[in-house]
């Protein structure tokens, strides 16, 4: 402790140090530094060993205390409350020094497992997986009930394959029976409780609307089928034959075929929109991967089972066609109305299965086969009963006697035969006419059409003209007007324009002349510079410097033909240009000794005198005192004073007084009166002075002129 | 410029060469005398003195031209 404090010692101990080390070493000439300037010795170096085991010390006591109290704590627990309350986390730490909560092994087992999870995150990212995982199982849970519904839904999936199997059809000749039954499984669906209801009820509903399109469409095939054996056996057997039941029967059959068609294409509409509705909602829901493959492997099937019944159906009505199984049939139809089919359709082909012809003349067609029919039946009629009756009569006349009859009635039958040729050519000529008129018909309205169209075009075009005319009048009127406003508003702006060109230009020079006028200001503040401050620290004589570089930058600054700067420039003395000037600080700095020399010579003339006039005249400056007030008041105050009786101290006083306050024109005014030997001496300093006045008036000048014309521009 | 002359200092070194000239002088004279003495008078006091009021008188009558020389000149 003691040498800590040892490098300052009391002021007491110092003086009293300071005084026996006097007394000791006065007579030795031995030199005592006084202990406060001196710097203190350097610390040896056993002070720092003796820090460092004090520090070592105080580690140990703090530790055994810690460890003391930590302990007792343990031991003490109303101890350890009150150590808890004074001191934060004591309890913490003795909780983690006695594994109070954990175990160490424990916690670092834990620590590694969590740094080992981090470090898999970072590299795998992959921490939505587990979510999903998470969310996945719980909707595993959910769906357990659906699952029963998909084993139920292929249940039924086998029946409805049988359906195929059960359409049976016995075809017999003579009679077309119906055989087999169509089936309907019921269907099975276990309502689930759990939340995805809807779409098990859906489910089901799609395998109901599965099952009943799937047989309606069989039912349809089925009476389609059945359908055209009821036809084929009809036109099969002679017209004749056919008996109005049979007809009956036939309209029937055609009309469950076209109810189960229909029931089928609902069924089967129905059953795609509810498989749409739970693919969507499928979507919108989450499921795990596996029941929606399932749902969708089953969807597609249910979907491809009503297909295949729907081609099947497409099938069997396309086998149906009437014209497919009777081809040849209709073929010698054809055959027989082929006179008429080509002078009708000339371009048709009656060989060609698909008879591709227009209704309007389909419909000639039909009328003229139509009354060929009736013609026939009538001719039919009308020929049985004359038959019949000229029978009877020629049986009469017969009986009564004379076969004459019978030849009339020969000749008759031989007449009414080339009647009804005639009648038949007449027919087929009445046609051609009604196919010729009809043609002539059209063509002629088709060119009524087109003169009609043509007129229009003509009327059209020339209204489209008469309008376009009338707008391009229009629109060159508004050109015009816009053009005009236009070409004002331009020359609004070109004048502006120009007034603003005009404005930057004189603004242009006006800155220009400014920049100039700021120029010559700076080269007069630079002059004016160079004169007043010489550089501090240089001795008054090396201060000397020539000003004609500042002078010719002032020159140069000076627009031409500035007579003013020319004059003036002309009028700084040549010394300041070539030699320098001294600056005011360096002339008063000389003043000082050209006073004191002058001083000493002030009884000398100035033609010289003996040296003891030398000597007398220095001894009374060695005892002239300065005087405190230099100036009386009154020549301050301007008053008329004999200049010509002060002496030269009285001058020199004056002089100085002047001086010292700056003003070097006065000075030099005072320094003129002297006479004699003073005058000699301060004859260089008067001459340096005056070249300084003459160039500072210049350079004011300069600098007064710089800033007018600089005032010309604000 | 510093090589010019200043008449201040130029008195003051003119002094300074007065007093180192007038002691020249006088110790030459001295001596002169000195010698005179031993060699001429018969080691008598008076030449050494002579030589000496010689010597002053000589720098005396320099020291005044000189400085009024400088006193009197307008050149400068």
């Amino acid at each position: 402790m003691l040498r800590l404090v040892g490098r300052f010692p009391s002021k007491n101990f110092q003086t009293k140090y300071r005084r026996i080390c006097e007394l000791k070493n006065c007579n030795k000439n031995v030199r005592c530094y006084a202990k406060d300037i001196c710097p203190p010795p350097a610390p040896k170096k056993r002070e720092k060993s003796g820090g460092g085991s004090t520090a070592i010390y105080t580690l140990g006591a703090l530790a055994l205390v810690g460890g003391a109290t930590i302990g007792y704590a343990k031991y003490d627990p109303e101890f350890r409350k009150s150590l808890v309350e004074y001191v934060p986390w004591s309890d913490e730490v003795i909780k983690f020094v006695f594994q109070e909560d954990y175990n160490f092994l424990d916690a670092l087992g834990r620590a590694y497992d969590g740094v080992k999870k981090s470090l898999s995150e970072s590299l795998t990212k992959d921490a939505t997986t587990k979510k999903l995982e998470t969310v996945a199982k719980k909707e595993q849970k959910d769906y357990k009930a659906p699952k029963p519904v998909i084993p139920a839904l292929e249940d039924t999936k086998v029946p409805q394959e049988g359906y195929t199997e059960i359409r049976l059809e016995q075809k017999d000749e003579d009679k077309c029976e119906i055989a087999g039954e169509a089936k309907v499984s019921p269907e099975d669906v276990q309502l689930p409780e759990t939340h995805p209801k809807n779409l098990a009820d859906l489910e089901a509903k799609i395998c109901e609307n599965a099952t009943t399109a799937v047989n309606a469409y069989n039912q349809a095939i089925f009476d389609l089928q059945v359908y055209n054996q009821e036809i084929r056996c009809m036109i099969d057997e002679s017209i004749g034959k056919i008996t109005h039941a049979q007809w009956e029967t036939v309209k029937e059959k055609t009309k469950t075929k076209n109810a189960s068609i229909k029931l089928a294409e609902t069924q089967a509409q129905e059953a795609t929109a509810n498989v749409t509705k739970l693919r969507t909602l499928l979507e919108k829901h989450e499921t795990s991967a596996a029941t929606t493959e399932m749902v969708n492997i089953n969807i597609a099937k249910v979907l491809e089972d009503i297909e295949t019944a729907k081609a099947q159906y497409y099938g069997e009505k396309k086998m149906g066609n009437i014209t497919e199984k009777y081809w040849e049939k209709v073929q010698k139809a054809r055959l027989h109305f082929c006179e008429e089919l080509e002078a009708l359709f000339p371009s048709i082909d009656i060989y060609n299965k698909k008879l591709e012809v227009n209704e309007a003349d389909l419909d000639l067609f039909i009328l003229h086969a139509y009354s060929v029919v009736l013609f026939y039946q009538k001719e039919l009629a009308k020929l049985e009963t004359i038959a019949h009756e000229k029978l009877e009569d020629a049986m009469r006349v017969a009986r009564k006697g004379g076969g004459d009859a019978l030849n009339d009635a020969q000749i008759c039958e031989a007449l009414e035969q080339e009647k009804r040729k005639l009648t038949l050519c007449f027919q087929k000529k009445c046609l051609q006419l009604r196919k010729e008129a009809e043609h002539e018909l059209r063509e002629q309205l088709k060119r009524q059409s087109q003169v009609f169209a043509d007129h229009l075009d003509e009327a059209v075009a020339t209204r489209a003209m008469e309008i376009e005319r009338n707008l391009a009048r229009k629109f060159d009127e508004q050109l015009e007007k816009e053009s005009t406003t236009y070409k004002m508003e331009l020359a609004a702006m070109v004048g502006r324009l120009r007034g603003l060109d005009t404005a930057l230009k004189a603004r242009a020079t006006a800155d220009k002349t400014a920049k100039q006028s700021q120029v010559l200001w700076a080269a007069c503040q630079a002059l004016l510079r160079a004169i007043k401050t010489g550089c501090p620290g240089i001795p008054w004589k090396d201060q000397l410097r020539p000003l004609s570089p500042e002078i010719t930058l002032v020159q140069k600054a000076a627009a031409k033909g500035d007579e003013l700067v020319e004059a003036v420039i002309n009028g700084i003395p040549p010394e300041a240009k070539n030699r320098g000037v001294f600056p005011e600080d360096a002339l008063r700095e000389r003043f000082l000794k050209v006073e004191t020399v002058a001083r000493r010579v002030a009884l000398v003339p100035e033609d010289g005198g003996a040296l003891p006039l030398h000597i007398l005249s220095f001894i009374q400056s060695v005892f002239l005192i300065k005087n405190p007030s230099p100036i009386p008041q009154a020549e301050l105050n301007d008053e008329e004073v004999d200049f010509g009786s002060l002496t030269t101290n009285e001058i020199l006083q004056r002089a100085r007084y002047w001086l010292d306050r700056g003003d070097f024109a006065q000075t030099l005014k005072y320094m003129n009166l002297l006479k004699g030997a003073p005058r000699s001496i301060a004859r260089q300093w008067m001459n340096e002075t005056r070249i300084l006045l003459e160039t500072q008036q210049a350079a004011n000048t300069l600098m007064a002129h710089a800033a007018s014309s600089g005032l010309l521009h604000l | 410029m510093a090589t010019q002359v200043l008449v201040e200092e130029e008195l003051g070194r003119k002094w300074d060469r007065c007093f180192s000239d007038s002691l020249l002088k006088f110790g030459g004279g001295l001596v002169l005398g000195s010698v005179f003495s031993l060699l001429f008078f018969k080691r008598r006091r008076w030449p050494i003195l002579l030589g000496g009021g010689f010597g002053v008188g000589m720098a005396y009558s320099n020291c005044e031209r000189d400085l009024n020389a400088t006193i009197r000149d307008r050149s400068l």
